[in-house]
């Protein structure tokens, strides 16, 4: 049934680059090719169901409104000036500040834009006013909040560990050493940079300001270790963790830091919902898209013909990776996974690969896809806090994109980086 | 009395209806899985049938919130070649995407009718609470029709003659919070 695949295939990148929105390209030409060949319409309408209506998913909506919730109540803000009172002094400081907060906001947002939502409008006008260039600023925040979905909670592990049977809190403890170590790549390369562009540290912090600041900002510290702690203490489930997490933000913000209005709340749900359905709509059309390319057996098909390479797999992984990239670049994160994973999965079952390990290497694969253009969701957001052009911050951007490759080739050839984690605490 | 109810309805079509419906699910999910935590920890009462409740409260929102972002035109898409298109040009291809977006709702409204159908004419109960599964499966049907009316929305917002509906969606691409 190759005419089968064509079609599919085909008319879903046709679509996609007609400005059609991801979702209903994926729908459409899953539809059409249901329709030509007879697969069965009265399956869509199971599988649209089944697609939304799973336990694990409900982590998605929840942590979106925690991170929503703790950024209205002011947590981003009060964890750059705690960590600003911290390493701000340093040359380059406020750099690496936005680095080191973007690493600590991914431990709380499960998802990049949301992240260079949260911590851009704080710090591109902070670092703007200390002299950093804008473009500068921007790129370093949108880049470093990749690593939102890398670092746990993050929405694109829960969707990985749905598709391919591996438990959330393996998926969540596993994305934490890469997460870091191309975080630590990330700081050493701003930090370089602003250096060379002879950006200034700020006067240095007295210790009763950093003891004023880390006393302001104990609440939202906390709130990292209430999600992951929860989850990786077996107190909560993913997705209760983020509902604890809903309430959490909201006790701080309503009792401690009085930040919240309730007439508000309203606001914070619908925005929660909108961003939601946003992914949620594309997992479940993609859902059916993969359905769809199985069913016409063209799944199978590639899954051989990628295994030709089994006998160099170094070479495999390069050319694995050089794929995403590029998909990265022109899809997001999930409707890869759901496209792919299904070729993916048999491939790593015969190369004795292991899922855990190929999940973080995509994610992280797809995670560098937020900031490469065309579509790259984290500059998009970064350029509209800014109020630059996105043209202007690739100039920028693009050496952030290339430390991020090089953090990936580490993450795809040394295995152990990965799996060490999990594997220390016998969740393998 | 009559003209004030339609004109009540319209103007919820016009405002945030579907927002307004979904933020409300959104909050009794939260609270129900929450509340879930508590009652397993404190009173030893694990309420495994709240898990049925959420998890199919959460297609409803998802639709919803659907044709809340369709309305905003919040669609994760790629924005980067149209929009390099001539005006014109541009209007026709984006009034096209909302025609194929159109068809694509169509075909889920009817095929969720026809599963609540199904479902109501089967006398099918849902697992653990055991109330008529169509109670949930309405929410397909219902959330595509608000999908396709919002649709229609953007489609006549393309095609209505006026310089503002050839502008580019400055926002679209904005609100993506994808993972």
């Amino acid at each position: 049934m190759a005419g089968a695949a064509w079609l599919l295939l085909g008319s879903f990148f046709l679509l996609l680059l007609l400005r059609v929105p991801i979702a209903v390209a994926l729908g459409a030409s899953s539809f059409l090719t249901i329709w030509m060949y007879d697969l069965g319409f009265p399956v869509i309408s199971y599988n649209f169901w089944a697609g939304i209506a799973k336990f694990p998913l409900l982590a998605i909506p929840f942590f979106i409104l925690a991170g929503v919730i703790m950024e209205k109540a002011g947590m981003a803000e009060r964890i750059v000036r705690f960590i600003r009172v911290l390493v701000g002094h340093w040359p380059g400081g406020l750099g690496l500040v936005a680095v080191v907060v973007g690493i600590f906001w991914g431990a709380v947002s499960g998802s990049g834009p949301a992240t260079v939502a949260a911590l851009g409008t704080v710090l591109i006008p902070g670092m703007a006013r200390l002299g950093y260039d804008r473009k500068f600023a921007t790129a370093v925040i949108s880049a470093t909040s990749e690593l939102s979905i890398v670092i746990p909670p993050s929405i694109a592990l829960i969707i990985y560990a749905t598709l391919a049977n591996q438990s959330v809190r393996t998926m969540f403890m596993a994305g934490v050493v890469p997460g870091l170590v191309v975080g630590a790549i990330l700081a050493a390369l701003t930090v370089f940079l602003s250096v060379q562009r002879g950006y200034g540290g700020e006067p240095r912090a007295s210790q009763s300001e950093v003891l004023a600041a880390l006393r302001d900002a104990v609440w939202a510290l906390l709130a990292p270790v209430i999600i992951l702690g929860g989850i990786y203490g077996g107190i909560f489930t993913p997705t209760e963790s983020a509902a604890v997490a809903v309430f959490y933000a909201l006790f701080v913000g309503l009792f401690v830091y009085r930040t919240l209005e309730p007439r508000h709340l309203f606001r914070y749900l619908a925005d929660a919902v909108v961003a939601t359905s946003v992914i949620m709509i594309v997992v479940t059309l993609a859902g059916i898209f993969s359905w769809t390319a199985a069913s016409i057996g063209v799944v199978d098909r590639i899954s051989q013909a990628i295994l030709l390479l089994a006998d160099a797999p170094w070479l495999l992984i390069l050319v694995l990776n050089a794929f995403l990239l590029i998909l990265g670049m022109l899809l997001d994160a999930i409707s890869v996974y759901y496209i792919f994973l299904p070729i993916f999965l048999p491939v790593m079952a015969a190369l004795d690969w292991h899922p855990v390990w190929f999940g973080v290497m995509m994610t992280v694969n797809l995670a560098l896809g937020q900031i490469t253009p065309p579509v790259a969701v984290n500059l998009y957001m970064g350029a509209y806090i800014a109020g630059i052009k996105l043209e202007e911050l690739w100039s920028e951007v693009w050496r952030f994109a290339a430390a991020t490759v090089v953090g990936l080739l580490l993450i795809s050839y040394i295995p152990s980086m990965t799996l060490w984690l999990p594997g220390l605490l016998g969740m393998r | 009395m009559h003209q004030t109810w339609t004109a009540r309805a319209a103007a919820l079509l016009q405002g945030r209806l579907e927002e307004m419906l979904a933020a409300c699910v959104l909050a009794v999910m939260v609270t129900i899985a929450f509340v879930n935590v508590i009652t397993r920890y404190l009173i030893q009462l694990p309420l495994a049938f709240t898990e049925e409740i959420t998890v199919n409260l959460f297609v409803w929102l998802v639709l919803l919130g659907t044709a809340a972002a369709f309305r905003d035109d919040a669609h994760l898409k790629v924005v980067f070649f149209v929009d390099r298109l001539p005006g014109p040009w541009r209007r026709w291809v984006i009034a096209f995407t909302h025609g194929v977006s159109l068809v694509v709702f169509l075909v889920i409204l009817r095929l969720g009718w026809i599963q609540v159908a199904d479902e109501i004419w089967l006398g099918m109960v849902t697992q653990s609470l055991g109330v008529p599964s169509w109670y949930f499966t309405l929410g397909m049907p219902v959330g595509a029709l608000l999908v396709v009316v919002r649709i229609l929305q953007a489609l006549w917002r393309t095609l209505r003659p006026g310089p503002a509906a050839a502008a580019p969606a400055e926002r679209s691409a904005v609100q993506e919070w994808t993972g």
